[in-house]
């Protein structure tokens, strides 16, 4: 298992609850903020596998960063745009930027998150 | 005639004389024997043969004591031999000569054998003098074993029906158990217009018959013990009949005896000698209640036989606690049926030492089924006369009786009057036992209240000291009530053995009673020692009567380990909520614990700080099912080893903390998870479970059987279920129709790849649960089931492929 950032939409679960769509391909997560409106997508720290990377590549609600020098997706600007995301980030540049705002983007590890 | 001998001639003979006279040294033997006499045993068989031997016993070797029934040494039998050594000059010895009945003269002798001697030059040549001879001394069979034999304590007799003047009466009688009695005989008064006593019949055995002249006289029959010498016992009980032609019922059976065996009460008699005797019943009551509270058990036919057998398969298990019964015989002819023999009591033998006492019992220590009965309700019931009672040993003699005023149960208990302090009766048998071995003891006793009364099992070890004891300590009872005590110990190191004692503890001699002595010894845990339905847990009753559990083996031990529980946890900048779904997981003994689900009841904290990490301490109540937080509100933020420990205490299975930081801001709230599953079927795919057939995956729980497929033995086999959770995703593959997780392995019919790259495998976006099942690997580590709607799926075999 592999710990990765994963670009994910989210839906509702029967309990009300915002889970992203990501999840389907891990086991642990941290999901730092919710999006804003319906659809709207967040970078989510998961707990993975090749084989669950490969198939969440074949699903359009999720993007999968296999590493932190990925270059963010338009998504991913998009999305944290307000919190300082440019086109041509490397992943690990805007996960120092938002963690300055959120602390939840900077964990390192799921493994003590229960 | 003068011989003439040369030279050579005297000098051989005056050798040979020379060497003879220096190889007997002059040890010619006398007689050793003074006196010598023979006497006749006053209650029995046999003789007492009594010698005295003088001082000078030099030459002789050993005496014999030789007898016979003809004045023939050469022919006696030889009874006992003493050695004549220097120490037993001027010595008094006597022999015990019980093996004759001496019903004719007997002759004794005692047979001084000299030391062997050498002859011979060369004195190579041993030679034997002759024996010298005492006696015989004669003893006459008229003048031995004169006393009367033990009377005739029970007897009966029948009529039969007149027959040309002659009836025959047939007698049964109690063989008495003096072995000098030689038989029965029947003197009638009154018979034949004699007032004097005349013998009429005689019989060695019951029973037997004799005939009487049918004289219409009413006379007196008595009944006497006759010695093997002829010696009449000088008293014997009487019955009047009437020799008129008229037959009666049988007589009364003797002799009727009852066996303790395995299978019940073996009822053994012979028959009586009655010619029409149809049957004979046998009967059964409480012991000691008569016959008129017995019931008829059986009826058997006579056959003719000399002897019949009945058993009786309930003659144990339905006497009540503590009792036993009693039979009885009656035999039955046309014209009635006789009176009911003697009763003779079932009392459960002392089958080995391991049961010294008898009869059933209030045990109130564990009933579990996993234990050795070392000692039975020991309520000194065998025996009413023999002390110490049989099985137990009175090694400091001690004042012992039998008390039969109000048992605790049975007839009897045991009393020590005046029993020094620590002074015991101990179980004769020595119960081989070793260290760590749990015994339960308990007994009824009473005491003078001045002192503790004590039933103990001593633990002892390969010397045979005393290394410990688990003792019943009945405190100071009084003997106005029996009181049962009881206790619970584990043999010590060095146990080799364990004894019973029974004592008082006071400085002051006092009296104390005893009864119902019970030995236990648990060999195994099972169903009868647990203090619940789900965890084995070891029971036990301690000194104060109180049933108690050991905490050797903690609740969340029976949890299989690596079973994942999966929280989801949501936060703002202010709350933390914790939920989850409901989850089962098996414990060891492979009941099934069931988490419920969170619903509307989840762990929630509010008011909390924005970008602060706290510490959630979780645990699993292992009996309730239900998860908790033993932190505080707010949690932690810092670890908390206090919380960290308690999330294990007993009845708990401890959750990984958690850790989560709040957000910054207040904003769209972040989520997380801990544990959980990442591959398996959704909620609604079938599988294959045994005993419950086809149901769906989400219905699957802890301990289920499902169907897979070894690929190493090419047959399909059933998994043990270990744990099973859901969680609801939003991304699927269908395969071959079956909606599974997207990476799920599975079987493609050559290889397992994951489901998104079989080929045709569709996507599917909808929500649903995802069942996380958790199964048990077999020996060949594969962990694959099948889901069996439609065309089947083999899925799940994470990391092993097939050779």
């Amino acid at each position: 298992m592999m710990q990765k950032w994963m670009l994910s939409q989210c839906f509702e679960k029967s309990d009300g609850v915002t889970e992203p769509v990501c999840t389907a391909y891990g086991m642990r997560f941290l999901m730092p903020t919710a999006p804003a409106t319906s659809g709207g997508w967040c970078l989510v720290f998961i707990l993975t596998s090749p084989h669950q990377m490969g198939a969440a590549g074949q699903d359009p609600r999720v993007q999968v960063y296999r590493s932190s020098f990925a270059t963010i997706t338009p998504e991913t600007v998009t999305t944290y745009a307000a919190q300082g995301a440019t086109a041509g980030m490397f992943l690990g540049e805007l996960l120092d930027v938002l963690s300055g705002v959120e602390p939840n983007f900077g964990t390192t590890s799921l493994l003590n998150a229960g | 005639m003068t011989q003439q001998l040369d030279r050579d001639d005297v000098l051989w003979r005056m050798q040979t004389q020379a060497d003879l006279l220096r190889l007997r040294n002059l040890q010619i033997p006398k007689n050793p024997v003074v006196t010598f006499t023979a006497t006749p045993l006053p209650n029995s068989f046999g003789a007492t043969i009594e010698f005295t031997l003088g001082p000078d016993l030099k030459g002789c070797s050993q005496i014999n004591v030789m007898r016979n029934r003809i004045n023939d040494l050469s022919s006696a039998v030889l009874l006992n031999t003493y050695p004549l050594t220097a120490e037993n000059a001027n010595g008094d010895f006597q022999f015990i000569d019980s093996d004759q009945a001496l019903l004719a003269d007997q002759f004794y002798w005692l047979q001084t054998i000299p030391l062997p001697e050498r002859a011979g030059l060369a004195q190579t040549e041993a030679v034997s003098g002759t024996p010298i001879v005492s006696g015989p001394v004669t003893l006459s069979a008229l003048n031995a074993n004169l006393l009367p034999p033990d009377a005739i304590a029970d007897w009966s007799v029948s009529l039969g029906a007149g027959s040309n003047g002659i009836q025959l009466l047939c007698v049964n009688f109690a063989v008495p158990s003096d072995p000098n009695f030689g038989s029965c005989q029947i003197q009638a008064t009154g018979y034949l217009g004699d007032t004097n006593p005349q013998i009429v019949g005689q019989g060695l055995s019951s029973p037997f018959s004799f005939t009487m002249v049918q004289t219409g006289e009413t006379v007196t029959l008595q009944a006497f013990a006759v010695s093997k010498n002829g010696i009449n016992a000088t008293s014997g009980p009487t019955h009047t009949v009437t020799l008129n032609g008229t037959e009666t019922v049988p007589a009364k059976l003797e002799n009727v005896t009852v066996t303790v065996i395995t299978t019940g009460v073996q009822v053994d008699f012979d028959a009586g000698l009655e010619a029409d005797i149809t049957s004979y019943k046998v009967y059964r009551g409480p012991h000691g209640s008569g016959f008129g509270s017995a019931t008829l058990k059986t009826t058997i036919t006579s056959t003719g036989s000399r002897h019949y057998t009945y058993l009786d398969t309930t003659g144990i298990s339905d006497a009540a606690a503590g009792a036993y019964f009693d039979y009885f015989v009656t035999a039955v002819n046309h014209v009635g049926e006789s009176s009911a023999s003697a009763a003779v009591s079932a009392i459960p033998p002392l089958q080995n030492m391991d049961q010294i006492g008898q009869g059933a019992t209030y045990l109130k220590v564990p009933q579990f089924t996993g234990r050795e009965i070392v000692v039975s309700n020991a309520n000194f019931e065998a025996s009413a006369s023999i002390l110490p009672p049989p099985g137990w040993i009175n090694p400091s003699s001690l004042n012992l009786s039998y008390e039969t005023v109000s048992p605790d149960s049975g007839n009897r208990s045991l009393k020590i009057t005046t029993c020094p302090q620590n002074s015991a009766v101990l179980s004769e048998s020595k119960w081989p036992c070793s260290p760590g071995d749990n015994f339960f003891v308990q007994a009824a006793m009473k005491g003078d209240g001045t002192s503790d009364v004590v039933t103990a099992l001593v633990f002892l070890d390969k010397t045979g000291a005393s290394v410990g004891s688990v003792a019943a300590d009945g405190g100071a009872p009084t003997s106005a009530s029996w009181n049962i005590y009881e206790n619970q110990g584990v043999a010590p190191a060095n146990t080799v053995s364990c004894q019973v004692a029974l004592k008082q503890t006071a400085v002051t001699s006092s009296t104390c009673w005893f009864d119902d002595i019970h030995v236990i010894r648990q060999t195994n845990m099972d169903n009868e020692l647990l203090d619940g339905s789900t965890f084995r847990r070891l029971k036990y009753v301690n000194s104060s009567n109180t049933i108690s559990v050991s905490s050797a083996l903690n609740p969340q031990g029976s949890i299989i380990p690596g079973q994942a529980l999966t929280v989801s946890i949501s936060f703002t900048d202010t709350t933390i909520t914790i939920t989850w779904s409901g989850q089962s997981l098996l414990r060891a003994d492979g009941s099934i614990l069931s988490l419920v689900a969170s619903g509307g009841s989840p762990i929630t904290y509010t008011g909390l700080s924005a970008s602060t990490t706290y510490y959630i301490y979780l645990r699993l109540n292992v009996i309730a099912g239900v998860i908790t937080a033993v932190n505080s509100s707010p949690p932690p933020t810092s670890p908390n080893a206090t919380n960290a420990a308690q999330t294990a205490l007993d009845g708990f299975a401890a959750i990984p903390a958690v850790k989560v930081t709040t957000q910054a801001a207040p904003g769209p709230p972040g989520g997380g998870s801990g544990g959980g599953g990442d591959t398996c079927p959704e909620y609604s795919e079938l599988v294959t479970v045994r005993d419950k057939g086809q149901i769906k995956a989400g219905e699957v729980v802890a301990g289920d059987m499902i169907q897979g497929y070894s690929f190493k033995t090419q047959s399909n086999v059933f998994r043990r279920v270990l744990f099973t959770s859901g969680t609801e995703i939003s991304a699927w593959r269908i395969v071959n129709g079956h909606k599974v997780s997207p990476a799920e392995p599975v079987w493609d019919g050559n290889k397992w790849t994951p489901a998104y790259r079989i080929p045709g495998s569709t996507f599917d976006g909808s929500i649903g649960t995802r069942i996380n099942i958790t199964v048990e690997s077999d020996d060949f580590d594969e962990s694959n089931f099948w889901l069996t709607s439609g065309t089947p799926l083999l899925i799940h075999n994470t990391f092993i492929l097939p050779c």
